[in-house]
Order: structure tokens, then sequence, then C-alpha cells
């Protein structure tokens, strides 16, 4: 028995041991490794470096015997269309997809995880450029530049990295995605006797009326934090600045000035309150899903919700009946829409196993007879000049035609300030939520998150904090 | 010589029970003594420096944990309360010699087998403000019917504790249940011979001797509702806003910013909260057990 204890009790301690010692200060690091699943070499074939991808891969190559590459992808994110071009690439090429679909609220931490670990998916579908403040292009992403598609692009490049030199670590699967307005149902506008407002004051009219007639003005859904931030951030605090609204964001970043310094936030946030103090928001706000508020635009129940253009594409997909238009609410002045320079693209893990099959894979992809799949099922704008959306929503059509291609712009901060999403997600969308029970007063909900962001940025080891 | 029974079996057969119980949760939680003291951050996972109590010092400052705190307290109170008493209020019904006692059993046992996530899903639809909690009421003309449960700073927790009971209860009784067939019958025969009512039973022979049954679940209620964090996840998220965030959750949003190195101080407080509640109260309730 004594004998037996002590054996134990040394293995425990070889254990102990061995775990701290792999713990320890090591700068080097872990070395990353892709994760794929069933993955299996290319038939012999050597697979090459990223700086000879595109002169050793022949892109209409089709594999003897079937290659399985990952793809990480967000719930909300994740379209049938994206399955069904998958089905068609491998038809055409052998390639396989095994699509890892994460919940969106935990995306980002399950991707962080990964990153830390070494388990790095084939592709990884993420926002560009916001997204490279978390993961940097020089730690985990295959360069693209000198991939067949880039020649194709109808983007500004810059979108595409985290670096100013023209170089390229995203394949775009969509236009420029982040431009956000206010989508109503035409014919719940209509009954009521409404009109889109061409200034703030008509905007809260129109959100009496709305009342009166017994529905919400605006469809909110704070169980779903993300889109708690919509309105202040996007909708309010943009038009409040501009035309400095970069400059602001610039000197946040830099600690040269806080978020409780701005007295345009602090209005931003009295104004925001109001919303749901005055009673234009439907009564379960705080535990209505995004899915509850885009039923509630449809079937007439609210008249407007404010978001980006997916919210629009879920409710014409959904309710294909439903007649819907869009303005930007027009604050502090400005009648222009709330613009974040990013998309949505794939980045391919410099690291992975498969990357022959993988830049097959994308390039494939980016093939006009394979987005357009995408774009007939989920109208947006597109990346390529090849690639049409031939139905785009007219309501969308509208903010590029009256606005975005007038430079009525203002952008928001999420790009801007990339580097603090985490802490965005974590307390300033909680405190945004907190705000409109009308718990916190603007103040306070600034105050409170100027000490987390810092103590963030200084965890971060970010300069100036 | 008759061998004893326990030199039936070598001890080195506990061995794989043992390494894995070790590694996978002794050696974390050694190891959450060390990484409470540091700066472990998810992207310098490897670059570790010790900063000494800053991060405690930070917690106990941050006023989400001190709200943490207290819901987390207010759960674990309220909801072994009432499991416990459900439970032993089932059990006390259903040990009788009823004609469908089996059925339900199995139908009050049958919440606990179910997934938290899938108990939580149709309780949100419950307790949503056109949810079937509120048409309930509304039919039996209760004045609460516009409530949204999940969505108001003060029931949004009651809702949560309640879901837990509902899940858990079940669970309870069926281990006073067994306490209950452990108990020898000529004791109540004897007891009903001396003319003792069933309460004075009950006080006398039921509860000192199902004192066993009462410390595992007492135990188990305790550990589970301090540790709590499927229902509030699933359910609320710690909201609205942060008023029903308990440990666990303000754990996962630490984490879920990459501040690891805080995460697991805030881990090694509620692990020490654990112990502190549970060994002595565990202590406490076996020493009350009646041997017979």
């Amino acid at each position: 028995m004594k004998k037996t204890l002590r054996c134990a009790f040394v293995l425990f301690l070889a254990m102990l041991v061995t775990f701290m010692t792999a713990c320890g200060g090591n700068d080097t690091g872990g070395t990353p490794k892709s994760s794929t699943s069933g993955a299996t070499a290319v038939n012999g074939n050597e697979t090459p470096s990223g700086e000879q991808a595109s002169d050793k891969i022949d892109y209409s190559k089709k594999f003897d015997n079937p290659v399985t590459i990952s793809y990480y992808v967000g719930q909300s994110r994740f379209k049938e269309a994206m399955r069904t071009i998958a089905k068609k690439i491998k038809e055409q090429h052998n390639i396989e997809v095994d699509f890892q679909i994460t919940p969106d609220a935990q995306g980002g931490n399950v991707l962080k995880s990964k990153l830390a670990v070494g388990e790095i998916p084939d592709i990884v579908d993420i926002n560009t450029p916001i997204d490279f403040s978390e993961y940097p292009t020089d730690n985990y992403w295959l360069e693209l530049s000198d991939q067949p598609w880039v020649q194709r692009l109808n983007l500004d490049k810059r979108l595409l990295s985290d670096k100013d030199d023209g170089s390229i670590y995203a394949m775009p699967y969509l236009g420029l995605t982040i431009i956000e307005a206010a989508w109503y149902n035409v014919d719940t506008l209509q009954k009521i006797g409404g009109k889109e407002p061409e200034t703030y004051e008509e905007f809260l009219d129109l959100c009496e009326l709305c009342k009166k007639h017994g529905i919400a003005a605006l469809a909110m859904s704070n169980k779903d934090l993300w889109t708690a931030q919509q309105i202040p951030i996007f909708a309010y605090w943009p038009m409040a600045l501009y035309p400095n609204e970069l400059e602001t964001y610039d000197k946040i970043l830099k600690n040269e000035r806080t978020f409780s310094d701005s007295k345009e936030f602090i209005q931003v946030l009295t104004d925001y309150r109001l919303l749901f103090a005055n009673g234009y928001v439907n009564k379960d706000f705080a535990t209505a899903t995004y899915d509850m508020a885009k039923e509630y635009v449809a079937t007439g129940k609210a008249l407007m919700m404010y978001n980006g253009p997916w919210a629009l594409n879920d409710i014409v997909a959904k309710w294909p009946n439903v007649k819907m238009d869009s303005f930007p609410i027009p604050y502090a002045g400005q009648k222009r829409v709330a613009v974040d320079p990013a998309t949505q693209g794939m980045v391919i893990s410099k690291d992975s196993e498969n990357l022959e099959a993988v830049l097959i894979w994308i390039n494939a992809y980016s093939q006009p007879e394979n987005m357009n799949l995408y774009f007939d099922e989920n109208p947006n704008t597109t990346p390529f000049i090849d690639v049409k959306s031939e139905k785009l929503h007219p309501a969308y059509q509208k903010l590029f035609d009256e606005y975005y291609n007038k430079d009525l712009v203002a952008y928001d901060m999420n790009s801007p300030l990339g580097i603090a999403q985490q802490v965005q997600s974590d307390v300033q969308w909680p405190l945004f939520a907190e705000l409109a029970l009308g718990t916190k007063t603007p103040e306070q909900v600034l105050a409170e998150y100027d000490a987390k962001y810092a103590d963030f940025m200084k965890e971060m080891k970010m300069p100036g904090f | 010589m008759r061998r004893n029974n326990r030199d039936l079996y070598p001890y080195y057969m506990v061995l794989p029970a043992v390494i894995i119980m070790a590694v996978f949760f002794v050696l974390p939680v050694v190891a959450s003594f060390f990484f409470a003291f540091t700066d472990w951050n998810i992207s310098r996972i490897f670059d570790i420096e010790f900063v000494g109590l800053k991060n405690f010092l930070y917690i106990f400052n941050d006023e989400p944990f001190n709200v943490a705190i207290v819901n987390t307290f207010v759960f674990a109170v309220a909801s072994t309360v009432l499991k416990t008493l459900i439970g032993l209020l089932l059990a006390l019904a259903l040990v009788r010699p009823l004609r469908m006692r089996s059925f339900l059993r199995t139908v009050f046992y049958m919440p606990a087998v179910l997934s938290m996530i899938v108990v939580g899903l149709v309780f949100i639809s419950i307790f949503q403000m056109n949810g079937l909690l509120n048409q309930i009421l509304e039919f039996l003309k209760f004045p609460v019917t516009d409530t949204i449960w999940l969505g108001s700073r003060k029931m949004a927790m009651g809702a949560i504790i309640f879901t837990d009971t509902w899940k858990w209860a079940g669970f309870n009784m069926a281990i006073f249940i067994a306490g209950l067939q452990g108990i020898d019958v000529t004791y109540y025969e004897a007891a009903t011979i001396d003319g003792a009512s069933k309460w004075t039973q009950f006080r006398n022979i039921t509860f000192p001797l199902l004192m066993p049954a009462l410390t595992t679940n007492f135990t188990l209620n305790v550990i589970g509702g301090l540790k709590v964090f499927d229902q509030v996840f699933i359910m609320t998220s710690g909201g609205p806003g942060y008023s029903t965030q308990v440990l666990s959750t303000y754990i996962y949003s630490e984490y879920a910013k990459g501040l690891l190195g805080r995460a697991t101080a805030i881990g090694l407080i509620l692990f020490l909260i654990v112990m502190a509640i549970a060994l002595p109260s565990n202590h406490f309730l076996r020493k009350r057990e009646v041997e017979v």
C-alpha cells in the first residue's frame, strides 16, 4: 500500500513539473499547426509554400483522392449557398469542405483559443480589415497578393490587409458590406400615414406617430447584445462627430482623449435612452432576439429596424412579399449613411497542410459561375468586376445611389478601434443595455466604459496606455 | 486465512481514475494558483509575467464582480432551498404505494436528463412577453401579464432560479426516495402503536434517518448553485445589463477578453468560496447523521 501510494505521488509530482515547465516563459511560442479533418496529402505532390504558391499551382487541377479542408465561419454569416458552391467545387476539383460553424456570440472566443494553441483552420471567415487588429496577418495568414483572382478585384485593396504596402491577405466574398440604415416596412409606413424623415425632429415625430398607432417605431433586440450598439455607434455618434469622426477615434486609440470627453457621445446616449423612455421601441426589447426584431418589422408590429444590409436580406428572404425601403436616420443635422469600411472575406492559414487545395478552392469560389450562386440567394455588393449581383434590393441600392456614391457618409468606430472589439462586446454592449433599461445614466456608462477600455488597452500593452 | 474484501482488488486498479482526476482537475486547480498571479493573456499565451495581487485588486474593485458575488449567493441559497424542499415533498408523496408511482417518478425525474440548452431555450420562450407563462396568468386573471420576466432586473434571477428548480427537483427527489426506502418500516409501526402523529414520526424518525440523503442533496445543490453557469448564460447571458451576472459568467467575460490571468484569479476565488462553504457544511451535516 505504502509503495503504491509513493508511486502515485511521484507520478503526480512528475506530471505537475511537466505541466508547469510546459507553461513556463517560452518566448518562442508554439508552432501553429492547421486544423483539418481527414486531410490527405496531395497525391505525392509537394504542398507549396506561400511564396511559390501561384507558380506551382494548377488552378484547374482535380485531385485523384478527395482532399478535405476546414472552413471556420460564424453562424449568421454561413449561408446555404456556400454549401452549394462547395458541392460544385467538389465536383470540379475533388476538394471537400468541413464547415466549422460556430455561434456568433462565441465565435471570436473560440477562434482566439484555436489561434493561441495553434489549431488554425485552413480557411477562416473574418471581417476584413477590422479583424486583423485581433488576428494580425504576420502571425497567422498567408499573403495572397499573387493569386489569380486579385486582378479581378473591384474593391479597395486596403480593406484586405493590415499593411499599407498594397499586399492582400484576404479574399473577399462580398463587396463593401457595412452600410447601415433604418430598414422599414413600406406598407406599415403607409398605413400610419407617415413619411421618410428629413430631420431628427421629423424622425421623432414619426416615432410618436407609430406609438399612437400602437406599433413600435424601432424593433430592438437587446437579447442579442451586438444589436444594442447599432444606433449609438452607427446611426448617431458618427453623425454627431462628422467631419472629425476618424480623428476622434484616432485620439481615443492613442489615449489622447476618452469617451467621456466627447460631449457628443453623452448627447448620443441621452437621445438613445429617450427612444426607450418614450416608448418608441418594442416592450420586450430586453429579451427580444435579432430574429424576433426582423419578424416584428416584417409583420407590421414594428415600423423599422436599424442594422446592416444583412437584416434587409434576411427579411426579404423569409418574407418575400414584404415591401421594404430604407433611410439613414438624420441626426445632428446630418443625413448620411454610416459606413464601416470593411467587408467579409476568407483568410488562409499560412501553416495549412493543404495549401494547394485551399488556394485552388478559393480561386474556384471566386469565379463568377460560383459566386453568382451566392448572390442569387443573398443579394449584396460584389467584390469582383465580373460578378454582378442583379438582385440587389432597391432599398440597399438606394443607399449607394443617393448617399455612398455622393460621399454622404460618416465612419463608425468599429474598424478604427478594432483592437478594442472584445471590450466593446463584453463591456460596451451590456452598458448600452443597462442604459436602455434606465439603470445607468450616459455619464455612468461612459465613465465605466472608459475605465474598462483603458484597463483592457493596458493589458494589451498598447502604446499610450 | 480468509482474505479481507479489500484485498480482492489491488490498489493500482484505481490509478487510471486517479490519473484522469489529477490531469483534468487537480493539476488545473494547482496551476491556477500560479496563473492567477500573472498577466496571462491569450495574445501572449507563452509570455507570462508575475504581477502579484494586481488581478485580485482589480476584481475586488470592479462593480460587476460585486454584483456577481451577490447573485451567486442568492442563486445558490434560493435554488438549494427550493430544490431540496420540493424534492423532499415529492419523495414523501411518491414513496407511498400509489398506482402511478413509477410513472410519476419518471415524469418528475425526466427534466434532470434533459440538456440545459434545451431547457433554457424552452423557458426563454415560456418567459417571453407573449409566452406561455403570461398567457396562463392572463387566463387566470392575474395582473402581471405584461411582465417580461427575463428582461426585468427584478424578475430575471427569479426566472432562472425557477428553471433550475424545475430541472433538478426530480433529481433531489430520486435521492430522497433512495434514502426513504432505506428506513426500516418497523420504526413507523412502533411509532404508530405508541400513538405518534405523522408529523412526530417525520420529525423523529424520517428526518434523522434521511440525513445522509439530505447531506448529499444539500452538498450537490450548494456546489452546483455556487458554480452555476449554463442556466444564466443561456437564458440571460448575465443580463439584462449585469443584473444576473454570476461568478462563472464573470469568469467567462474576462476569458472572452483574452485576460486569462484575471479569469483564473476569479476562478480561484470561486474555488475558495466553494471549498469554504461546501466542506464545513458537509462536515456539519455528516455529524448529524444518525446511525442505526
